[in-house]
């Protein structure tokens, strides 16, 4: 199966683009000029999923020198690319929700390729994802295949919101669950091993000001490296919950979806995503 | 109320062992200069391995079921809730090993769903922690 890697802020962005001007508003090229830094954004989310491996075999190697310790700390890692096609397939599942409502904003149909179907077995596949949130997902996936195959289009946008709103809202939910927790503690667990790696170090060369100045700069940088992640992991989970709100408010509002104020509702959801995607952007660059 | 481990569940418990774990350390750096290259050394695999534990726990238990779902996290939580108070105030050696050695062998126990081992390794948690 192939993946299309997250294009999640960016079509979020451009279905915001097509709202506002299905309700006449014309000042859309700061979002459009946003949506090409959000790009930006989509080719790193395979990153931040790889970062979960990544950081618990960084941790391996700060923890032990001793290789045969090492080789097996590793391979316990390697459950977590077991949680990479899962989470590519949950992001996919978002990223066409939101293109769909984007298409159907400007009375476009949606289309969707053959394999868009097969996205719920990897999902179902994820480990500790509960069979309720399994099924949210499946449910977004059932409802756009049919909705492609109906020819949905602008005048049955209020009915997809209304539809969709908590088969989605369980979606990120669920995203968020595997980040804040999983994702964060690795970190966390990377940053400890790595300070009690240069505390030892430090201790060892008291004697030595020069190498212990040098010891204390390559902490630091890694430090910075760290921390860094953990501040995209932050900025990844308020996207999501950005998201969650912004169709919460379509869903309060799918009776008057032309109205200019909501217009105006969702730029100002396009500028607090700005930060935080290019937060995200800069931490895997 | 359900016995199927929800991703909370076991989040609360792995986030509770890096917080030890990180007690552990400080405990061990701070006393580096008067304890024995043994004790450190033993101290530093504790640690590792009370980290590993954690690491591995929300992808080996989340969605298992294990009976008296309830009783089990409460009894982890008082035995890491007693060891996190004791680790603070410990000036023997033999007692911070003795404490990271029950707080490793609880990650453990946790990590094979078998109620009657979680039980005996957070009883002998609260125990050593006294």
């Amino acid at each position: 199966m192939s993946f299309q890697f997250s294009k999640l802020p960016k079509t979020l962005l451009l279905s915001i683009a097509l709202l506002l001007s299905s309700c006449g508003v014309q000042d859309i090229a700061s979002v459009q000029a946003f949506a090409a830094l959000a790009n930006q954004a989509n080719e790193k989310y395979p990153s931040l999923v790889a970062d979960f491996y990544n950081s618990c075999v960084r941790a391996a190697e700060f923890d032990t020198d001793v290789i045969p310790i090492r080789r097996d700390i590793e391979a316990r890692c390697d459950r977590y690319q077991e949680l990479r096609p899962g989470l590519l397939a949950i992001n996919q599942v978002l990223e066409s929700y939101i293109r769909a409502l984007g298409n159907l904003a400007s009375n476009e149909t949606i289309v969707f390729d053959a394999e868009f179907q097969s996205l719920g077995n990897g999902v179902e596949s994820l480990p500790g994802v509960q069979p309720q949130q399994a099924d949210a997902v499946i449910n977004l996936i059932n409802f756009l295949v049919s909705a492609s195959v109906d020819n949905y289009r602008r005048e049955k946008l209020a009915d997809v919101i209304e539809i969709s709103n908590s088969d989605l809202q369980i979606t990120l939910q669920t995203q968020k669950g595997i980040f804040s927790s999983d994702y964060k503690r690795l970190l966390l667990i990377e940053s400890d091993t790595i300070d009690d790696f240069y505390r030892q170090k430090m201790l060892q060369l008291q004697a030595n000001p020069e190498e212990l100045l040098n010891i204390r700069r390559q902490w630091q940088e890694e430090k910075v490296s760290v921390n860094q992640r953990l501040r995209a992991a932050n900025d990844y989970l308020q996207i999501l919950d950005q998201l969650g709100q912004a169709h919460q408010e379509l869903y309060d509002n799918r009776n008057r979806l032309d109205s200019a104020s909501l217009g105006q509702l969702m730029l100002q959801y396009t500028y607090k995503l700005k930060p935080l995607i290019e937060s995200l952007v800069e931490a895997f660059s | 109320m359900s016995d199927t481990i929800t991703r909370d569940d076991a989040s609360a418990i792995a986030d509770q062992l890096v917080e030890l774990a990180e007690q552990i350390s400080d405990f061990r750096f701070k006393n580096f200069s008067t304890l024995s290259t043994e004790d450190s050394a033993n101290l530093r695999l504790f640690v590792s391995s009370i980290r590993r534990n954690a690491s591995d726990m929300t992808a080996l238990i989340v969605g298992k079921k294990i009976e008296n779902l309830q009783n089990n996290l409460e009894v982890v939580a008082k035995a890491t809730n007693e060891a996190e108070k004791a680790i603070t105030k410990i000036e023997e050696i033999k007692k911070a090993i003795d404490i990271a050695t029950a707080i490793v062998r609880l990650g453990a126990a946790v990590i094979t769903l078998n109620p009657a081992a979680i039980l005996e390794a957070a009883n002998n948690l609260i125990i050593v922690s006294k």
